[in-house]
């Protein structure tokens, strides 16, 4: 059992590191199984695997100060490709990581409210391609 | 080098403010936590009523609440001493306005400033001398820089 600070994971896209703006990261993995029933008595669907589907939905504030907004919000332009890099526990020897192409598939935000509060881009990428390290592989920095 | 809190660079450019954006009306006599004795009125009081970090982001911040009041003889100068204090510090950070917002120093950034609930009571000295407290709380978010 661990009870992790929840603050030190990395995550760089196309080698920018963000890991300093963001507040949710939320890594997404699926099968897209298809149904393969058959048969006159059966009573329940049967699946077989199909092809791995990785996502990434994260949370990024907006920064104030131009330059270091523009660093990033510029790798946030819906249909690029980037090579995304994610370590859970911060570049640690032997803890987790996973690099793989993605693409950016929307973006919402900036998002501010009348209320004072974070401004935000809400950040959606979808795998392009296999990963190159894979963390549910078992893959460790 | 000493690292200084937010809410004690939050206090000095406060104090700062109302010292300097109502000299007309109460002078210097801005004081933190408490007057001296017979400190002529009116005069203002700032307390620290909370401060600590929101844990909201990556980088080190404050939200500090501060209560300040003017306390005066008068109910009528009391309510106008507080519209004063109100014009002084709302939205007042550097996200509400970029004409002469608060300046914490070379540490901190005030991002915003909220007023919060007002203040209002009188104190009765001796019982028979009133005395107007009028003001309002206060939240401030601060960045470290």
């Amino acid at each position: 059992m661990a009870t992790l600070a929840d603050n030190k994971g990395v995550l760089i896209i196309d080698t920018v590191d963000v890991s300093g703006f963001w507040t949710e990261l939320k890594p997404k993995t699926k099968n897209n199984t298809k149904e393969t029933s058959a048969g006159a008595n059966i009573t329940h669907v049967q699946r077989a695997k199909g092809l791995d589907d990785y996502s990434f939905d994260a949370t990024i504030v907006y920064d104030d100060i131009s330059a270091t907004l523009q660093s990033y919000i510029q790798k946030m332009k819906v249909g690029n490709k980037y090579i995304v890099e994610y370590y859970p526990e911060g570049k640690v020897a032997g803890k987790p990581k996973h690099i793989q192409s993605m693409i950016v598939d929307s973006v919402n935000g900036p998002s501010q409210k009348v209320e004072k509060d974070l401004i935000t881009f809400e950040l959606s990428l979808s795998g392009a391609d296999a990963p190159t390290s894979d963390m549910y592989l078992g893959a460790v920095y | 080098m000493t690292l200084e809190p937010a809410h004690l660079a939050l206090i000095d450019v406060v104090g700062d403010t109302l010292v300097s954006g109502g000299a007309a009306v109460w002078q210097d006599r801005v004081y933190f936590h408490h007057a001296p004795a017979e400190s002529p009125k009116p005069y203002v009081i700032i307390l620290l009523i909370s401060s600590g970090e929101t844990g909201r982001i990556h980088a080190e911040d404050s939200e500090c609440i501060l209560a300040v009041k003017v306390v005066a003889q008068e109910l009528e100068q009391a309510g106008a001493g507080a519209a004063l204090i109100v014009s002084l510090l709302r939205d007042k950070g550097t996200q509400d306005t970029s004409v002469n917002p608060l300046d914490a120093g070379a540490e901190w950034q005030v991002s915003y400033s909220r007023k919060l609930t007002d203040i209002s009571y009188v104190e009765l000295i001796s019982n028979t001398e009133p005395r107007f407290h009028e003001g309002a709380q206060f939240k401030f978010r601060l960045e470290r820089k």
